[in-house]
């Protein structure tokens, strides 16, 4: 019996969505979660706004 | 140096940890794999239907659930779910099976190499916590996607069955079956792949807008768009039915009366006169099955010639369906005619079983069955009343017949309303005798020539009734015994828009109401005259 449409874009969905949770998790436990990307990223922008701010 | 050092313990201890919550992810990802698509728990249509009977058993005249797919939050969220935790159970169950036996069963000799069986049982241990979690993120993903779902779908199917409701009671739009003559508030619809009837197309847990049907094929639900896109057939007996049933109005007339009374040139001289009217206002009268056409060409072939109508045989009833209009805003008409002898013992056939379902009856009554005419054209066998074949029995009696089985039936007829059609008027006119046109100056007419109790009680079993005289012929629309205005009074009261008569609107004079029914009767109309006359003819026969 095959399975219908509606099924398979379901499970599709819900899968996807577990991979993504996991590997946000896995990727936090390592040291890169997206807090910490975020972080990281925004570093040197908020560093210089804060020498201009200082020498200004 | 002690930093250095703490290195040589760390990494390798790190590593290890890293590989056992890859395996465990491993592990779940296996499961879910299988769960979802090698070895999948399948919830098929039969077997929902199963449960969903088990669930809820069907009643009487009611049906089992129909088998289609059903969507997924509502079922096979939870199957998968089951599933994946059997997979990840069965798992790790498969890893721990030797070192289980090492360990803990049949070699405990290996705790004399200590830690090393602790450090292998940690190890899996780590693994199989990791796999649960993972299985317990995939757990609550799908619960609270089927949630989200359901807390989605099942309000817009609520309102989507409301609004059916509403559009049903506004149109009336029932399903009415020509073979076995039962009537329901919708049709099945079949599958066009493999001609299962699907009961209920209602939005549910099915599906909202679309359900699939065990074979696969994409059927929309609700009446008013299946209709259109599928075959309807009855609930009942499976017989198709018209293109739109089920979402368009519904209207039922049957016709009765007595042998050779005239009902079915009555039906066909008012259907001609129909198909007149409605050419006029621009509305197309056709016939949705062969038999209807049929039917209709020769009947209307018949009237339009001027031929003598064939006695209705016993066997069969005729029943003719005809849609007014064309696609979606067009309506169906079902004109009801059976031979006059079921009407002599109308309580015990199911041949007249279409009764008890129509919205405004028309009863025939021949003119010529009626003993103070008889008398005044010189007898029975005076050479007018030859020509007019008659009716031979009490015109009395055929419609006490047909109101008992009403009664009996439990058919609330005084919610109906009754055409009373006293045919051959152009006879009667030939042979000498003028009839009002009038309803209420022809129920008096009536009434003073003996036929007191008829007019009693029918204004009594019905909501409103109204009194016509008609001459069965092909009489041009609005003349005189137009015989489409009867028709064309029970049509227009149950909203299909057709040219009214201007004496035919409601609360027009001469409309025929029940003490205490909805509206009252007109100024100046027959019916108070009509109502005045019991007292003078208290006594007589019934």
């Amino acid at each position: 019996m095959r399975t219908p449409p509606h099924v398979i874009t379901y499970r599709s969905v819900t899968a996807a969505l577990t991979a993504l949770i996991l590997l946000s998790i896995g990727l936090g436990f390592a040291g890169y979660g997206p807090l910490v990307v975020l972080h990281r990223t925004a570093q040197p922008i908020s560093h210089e706004l804060h020498l201009d701010r200082i020498s200004g | 140096m002690n930093g250095a050092k703490d290195y040589h313990y760390t990494y390798p201890v790190a590593v290890a940890l890293g590989c056992a919550i890859a395996v465990g992810v491993v592990l779940f990802t296996v499961a879910l794999v299988r769960a979802l698509i090698n070895d999948r728990d399948l919830i098929a249509p039969a077997a929902d239907q199963a449960e969903q009977k088990a669930a809820h058993p069907a009643g009487p005249g009611e049906f089992a659930p129909d088998i289609a797919w059903p969507l997924y939050p509502f079922r096979q969220s939870r199957a998968d779910v089951a599933r994946a935790r059997r997979n990840v159970a069965a798992n790790n169950a498969a890893i721990w099976q030797r070192p289980a036996r090492w360990f803990f069963r049949d070699s405990k000799g290996w705790w004399v190499l200590f830690p090393i069986p602790a450090v292998i049982v940690s190890w899996l241990a780590l693994a199989s916590l990791t796999s649960w979690c993972c299985y317990l993120v995939y757990a609550v993903v799908t619960t609270v996607s089927a949630a989200a779902s359901r807390v989605v779908l099942v309000p817009v199917a609520a309102l989507l069955r409301s609004g059916e409701r509403v559009r049903r009671s506004r149109l009336r739009t029932d399903a009415a079956c020509m073979r076995c003559f039962h009537v329901t508030p919708w049709p099945a619809y079949q599958c066009p792949t493999c001609l299962r009837p699907h009961h209920d197309v209602q939005p549910g847990r099915l599906g909202v807008l679309f359900r699939r049907c065990t074979c696969g094929t994409r059927l929309p639900m609700r009446a008013s768009r299946a209709a259109w896109r599928v075959t309807p057939v009855c609930q009942r007996c499976g017989a198709p039915l018209a293109a739109g049933v089920g979402a368009v109005r519904d209207v039922r007339v049957p016709v009765f009366g007595d042998i050779s009374a005239g009902k079915t040139r009555f039906l066909y001289a008012s259907l001609n006169s129909l198909t007149a009217t409605a050419g006029e206002s621009g509305l197309a009268v056709t016939f949705p099955d062969k038999d209807s056409q049929e039917q209709a060409d020769f009947g209307l072939g018949v009237i339009r010639s001027g031929r003598e109508t064939a006695k209705t045989s016993t066997n069969g009833q005729v029943s003719l369906t005809v849609r007014l209009g064309a696609g979606r805003p067009s309506e169906l008409v079902h004109l009801f005619d059976a031979a006059g002898e079921h009407f002599r013992s109308a309580r015990r056939p199911d041949a007249l079983r279409f009764l008890d379902d129509g919205q405004g009856l028309v009863y025939i009554l021949d003119p010529f069955s009626i003993e103070a005419v008889t008398e005044r054209l010189g007898g029975i066998t005076a050479p007018e009343v030859l020509r007019a074949h008659a009716a031979a029995g009490d015109p009395q009696l055929t419609y006490d017949e047909v109101a008992s089985r009403l009664r009996d039936t439990g058919v609330p007829a005084s919610r109906g309303r009754l055409a009373v059609v006293v045919s051959k008027n152009d006879l009667l006119r030939r042979a000498g005798l003028e009839l009002p046109a009038d309803s209420g100056a022809l129920a008096q007419w009536l009434w003073d020539n003996g036929l007191h109790n008829l007019v009693m009680s029918a204004r009594r079993d019905f909501a409103e009734v109204r009194f016509f005289t008609v001459a069965s012929q092909a009489v041009p629309p609005g003349g005189p015994d137009d015989p489409g205005r009867p028709l064309r009074w029970l049509l227009t009261a149950h909203g299909i828009k057709l040219p009214t008569d201007p004496d035919l609107s409601p609360g027009a004079p001469g409309a025929g109401r029940r003490p205490g029914s909805r509206g009252p009767a007109g100024p100046g109309s027959g019916e108070r005259a009509a109502r005045s006359v019991p007292g003078r003819h208290a006594g007589a026969r019934s």
